[in-house]
């Protein structure tokens, strides 16, 4: 029992010492998430229906998406902003889980891999978004449930500086804002 | 007879060339004994004259190296103690300030103070010891004296001489608080500069960037200032947003960037000093890549709405907004010329991405670059003579400059990624950002003469350097 | 573990949360609020006192240095005026051209039939040797009209032999010249330095510095620096080694420092 305050005033020390001797770990640990961060979960994970994630989704969440649409996320060719037959695919099936959600409200964000200069890409990214956006709108969502934004080159899907991690990166994804 | 060793090869002179110079120097009597031989050996001609005029030499080229020049401490000009140190000790740090400047220019060698075969004191500040500072070499001495004042601040002293003409070239003094000291150091350093090479110095400037760090798919990025030696850095914001892009107004009071704070990417106002953050206008779609006009009263970006981005002009008084190009393709990256009358800007109208150039009401566009590869990002340098940007070609860029039409295009750096240019105010070196293909990122700079590539130290990863303008 | 002991590591914790969270605060609000240092410290500048002047012979070893006796009485008259004393602001270049020091010594027999000697194949010698020196040859049946104007009928001087003494005062020079590179008019400029050389090869006085060409306001202080390398690269190339048989012909010898075949 004695020796507890002791030991309170060693881990005390400690935790200062610590505090104080890593002051550049501390600043990057404190430092809160962008507050653009979004659930953090590969965007091209193909989901394989498993029967009991089926039924713990909750509708019209991310993962509800993302099961049902299989993908919430759709790929460009280099420095295209062009949706190919499989990305048209992959956003009619979100067109039709809109439609079965229809209190939900969805963010386009254009992403582009890291081959072009920063601000071009921001426009770039912009574009390819927009694209997603009017293919939905399209398909006969209401304009005031879509928005976009673009992050250009700075939100790669996965890391890495080979065609198979830009392939990855050159996307739009869909993201559930919620009713 | 003795001479000093200085006159029996000239300092700096390469070793390739020195081995030359030397068998050169021995070879000379022999050849002119040649030369003159015959003269000589025919009868005098009676009443000869010599040539009335002086004889005529030509000179085309000498050797491009860097200036050896001395920085000896500072002395200090009186005993005193200030809140950053004695003055003694102050008058050493200064003079590595000075030394670190005009080295870091590529033009000046600043001389190993272990060679030194004397010392500047407070008397001879005035008269220095020429012939031992040619024994090292040296074609320069910058020295003074730092003297702390009764306020608490320092009056720094700083001289200039030319060591071979013996005479004084250049003083000013300085009086600022102890912790300007630095600021001091640089304004001396300038002054050295632009005396010997006649061009603006830009030694006293701050360089804002984005610092980096985490993996590259949840990058935080903060706004981040220092001194552009790399001194007194400071983080400007928290890394809760994502910011890009900074760039100085011309009184460098002011910041324009971008930011996504509350997921609305657009363009900010940053104001130093206080730390406001403003976000600059409600438009309908994403406002990015902004730079001050050189009048500082407007601003251009671009913005992005319903897939199709052009360059528009903002003033920030009235908030007035004028759109200055309307094409269907992605216009951005303007830069305005320093005078104010032009804009450099890059667009992938013709297919991919070039550089070109429009009057600042947005009329006569035209391309300049036509280069191999795509060119992007524009910058227009201070002093008008350049236009710097980034060369995209073979999965690489490099950092290359055209003259303002478009000719005498050189490449200056090479990369897997360098972009993001931003001139020193004398329009002499450009910064830019260098990725590796691991996602590091950090800030380099080259010569205008694509010479002197270095890299600037910073805390953690960086990118998207801005240089301030002079500091006034 | 008791309840006391319990007691304690609860405490402990929640200590610890309190130190890290009260850290994390402080640091995060010096983000937010980045205060004053963020402007930049004001600095004035001041003229300093004018002190005694820097009157310092510009050429310590070249006084060191003993000099040539016969040479000395008659072939240099005028070595004596000392160049005006050095003011910090006399230095730029842009000087009225005050008279020359005109030593005008005695004709020397320097007339020479055709020499035998091939010269331009020591001027590529010398041009070897020196690889940085200028390709261009020197403009010599120029300088032997010059000469020519100058002498009286039956004096010449061997066009040859100043063309290669010229070299020779080139390739001793050049290797000293260190241009201001990157300037925005460094191609148009250029300067000639009027230099007065004593028997041993060694500069008397202060070169004469003359007006950069392609001078204009906007580049004066350039102009002004560019001159001074010129200026610079004469006194530290010093004492030339010349015949001195030929000293006549270099006595007096202008420069023109001219950057065109550099890079």
């Amino acid at each position: 029992m004695n020796r507890n305050p002791l030991r309170l005033a060693l881990l005390a020390g400690l935790g200062l010492a610590i505090a104080a001797c890593t002051p550049t770990t501390t600043d990057v640990a404190v430092a809160p998430p962008p507050a653009t961060a979004r659930p953090e979960t590969p965007a091209t994970t193909p989901t394989t229906p498993v029967a009991e994630t089926a039924s713990s989704l909750v509708p019209g969440s991310q993962d509800d998406l993302r099961q049902q649409a299989g993908s919430d996320t759709v790929l460009f060719a280099y420095d295209s902003y062009e949706l190919d037959a499989e990305a048209r695919g992959v956003l009619a099936r979100h067109a039709e889980w809109l439609r079965a959600n229809p209190n939900v409200r969805v963010t386009l964000e254009g992403h582009c891999d890291e081959r072009g200069t920063r601000e071009y890409n921001l426009a770039l990214g912009e574009r390819r978004a927009n694209s997603a956006k009017n293919f939905l709108a399209g398909q006969g969502i209401a304009v005031d449930r879509l928005s976009i934004i673009s992050y250009g080159k700075e939100r790669p899907a996965v890391e890495g500086s080979d065609e198979g991690a830009f392939a990855q990166n050159r996307r739009a994804v869909t993201i559930v804002m919620g009713g | 007879m003795a001479r000093p060793a200085v006159f029996q090869r000239p300092a700096g002179v390469p070793l390739a060339s020195a081995c030359c110079y030397g068998l050169f120097m021995r070879l000379i009597p022999l050849l002119l004994a040649a030369v003159a031989a015959p003269a000589f050996a025919q009868p005098a001609a009676p009443a000869a004259a010599p040539a009335a005029g002086p004889l005529r030499v030509d000179i085309n080229a000498g050797l491009t190296q860097p200036m050896p020049i001395a920085v000896p401490a500072f002395a200090p000009g009186n005993a005193g103690t200030t809140e950053a140190g004695t003055t003694t000790a102050l008058g050493q740090r200064v003079a590595q300030v000075i030394a670190n400047d005009l080295k870091s220019s590529g033009l000046f060698r600043p001389l190993d103070p272990a060679a030194f075969t004397t010392t500047v004191g407070v008397d001879s500040v005035l008269a220095p010891d020429f012939p031992a500072w040619r024994t090292i070499a040296a074609q320069a001495l910058v020295t003074g004296t730092v003297t702390a004042n009764p306020d608490g601040g320092i009056t720094l002293a700083c001289y200039a001489y030319d060591v071979f003409a013996g005479s004084e070239i250049a003083r000013q003094g300085f009086v600022t608080t102890a912790a300007g000291w630095r600021r001091a150091a640089h304004k001396c350093a300038d002054l050295v500069y632009s005396r010997l090479t006649g061009e603006t110095g830009y030694f006293d400037s701050r360089i804002v960037y984005v610092s980096e760090t985490g993996p590259r798919t949840k990058r935080i990025k903060r706004l981040a200032i220092m001194d552009q030696d790399g001194a007194q850095h400071r983080f400007l914001t928290s890394g809760q947003n994502l910011v890009l892009t900074p760039r100085f107004a011309p009184g460098q009071q002011t910041i324009t960037y971008m930011s996504f704070e509350n997921n609305r990417p657009r363009v900010w106002l940053y104001t130093l000093g206080s730390g406001r953050q403003e976000a600059v206008g409600e438009f309908q779609g994403m406002s990015f890549a902004p730079r001050f006009s050189p009048d500082g009263q407007n601003l251009i970006f671009s913005m992005a709405v319903g897939g199709n981005t052009d360059i528009w002009r903002y003033n920030i008084a009235t908030r007035q907004s004028v759109r200055l190009t309307t094409g269907p393709g992605i216009d951005t990256s303007p830069s305005y010329s320093p005078d104010g009358s032009k804009i450099v800007f890059e667009s992938d109208r013709g297919g991919s991405q070039q550089v070109y150039v429009m009057d600042a009401d947005g009329g006569n566009q035209r391309r300049i670059s036509f280069g191999e590869g795509r060119s992007a990002s524009p910058v227009w340098s201070p002093r008008g003579d350049y236009i710097a940007f980034t060369r995209m070609g073979g999965g690489r860029f490099g950092i290359g400059v055209m003259r303002p039409d478009g000719s005498g295009e050189r490449l200056l750096t090479n990369g897997y990624q360098d972009e993001g240019a931003s001139w020193s105010p004398n329009g002499r070196v450009i910064m830019f950002a260098r990725s590796d293909r691991s996602g590091r990122t950090g800030l380099w700079s080259v010569d205008i003469s694509g010479l002197n590539e270095r890299r600037l130290a910073t805390p953690l990863d960086a990118s998207d350097p801005a240089w301030s303008p002079l500091l006034p | 573990m008791t309840a006391t002991e319990r007691y304690w590591l609860l405490a402990a914790g929640v200590a610890h949360i309190a130190l890290i969270g009260a850290l994390s605060l402080a640091w995060q609000h010096s983000q937010r609020l980045m205060p004053a240092a963020t402007d930049a410290v004001p600095v004035e500048l001041v003229t300093i006192a004018d002190a005694p002047r820097v009157t310092e012979a510009p050429k310590p070893s070249m006084e060191a240095a003993p000099q040539e006796p016969a040479a000395a009485p008659e072939a240099q008259p005028d070595t004596a005026p000392e160049p005006e004393p050095v003011k910090p602001d006399a230095v730029p270049p842009p000087e009225p051209v005050k008279p020359k020091p005109e030593p005008k010594p005695q004709a020397a027999p320097t007339r020479a039939p055709p020499s035998p000697l091939d010269t331009s194949s020591l001027a590529n010698l010398i041009d070897k040797a020196l690889p940085k020196a200028p390709k261009k040859m020197l403009d010599t049946s120029k300088l032997a009209k010059e000469l020519g104007n100058d002498a009286p009928r039956t004096a010449t001087v061997d066009p040859r032999a100043a063309a290669t003494l010229a070299q020779a005062i080139r390739a001793q020079v050049a290797p000293c010249w260190n241009p201001p590179a990157g300037g925005r008019d460094v191609r148009r400029m250029t300067v000639i330095v009027q230099v007065q050389y004593s028997r041993d090869g060694r500069v008397v006085g202060m070169p004469e510095v003359g007006r950069p060409s392609g001078t204009t306001t906007a580049n004066a202080d350039y102009a002004r620096a560019f001159a001074e390398t010129a200026r610079r690269a004469v006194l530290r190339c010093q004492p030339l080694k010349l015949p001195a048989k030929m000293y006549d012909l270099w006595a007096n010898v202008e420069i023109n420092f001219d950057p065109e075949e550099m890079t």
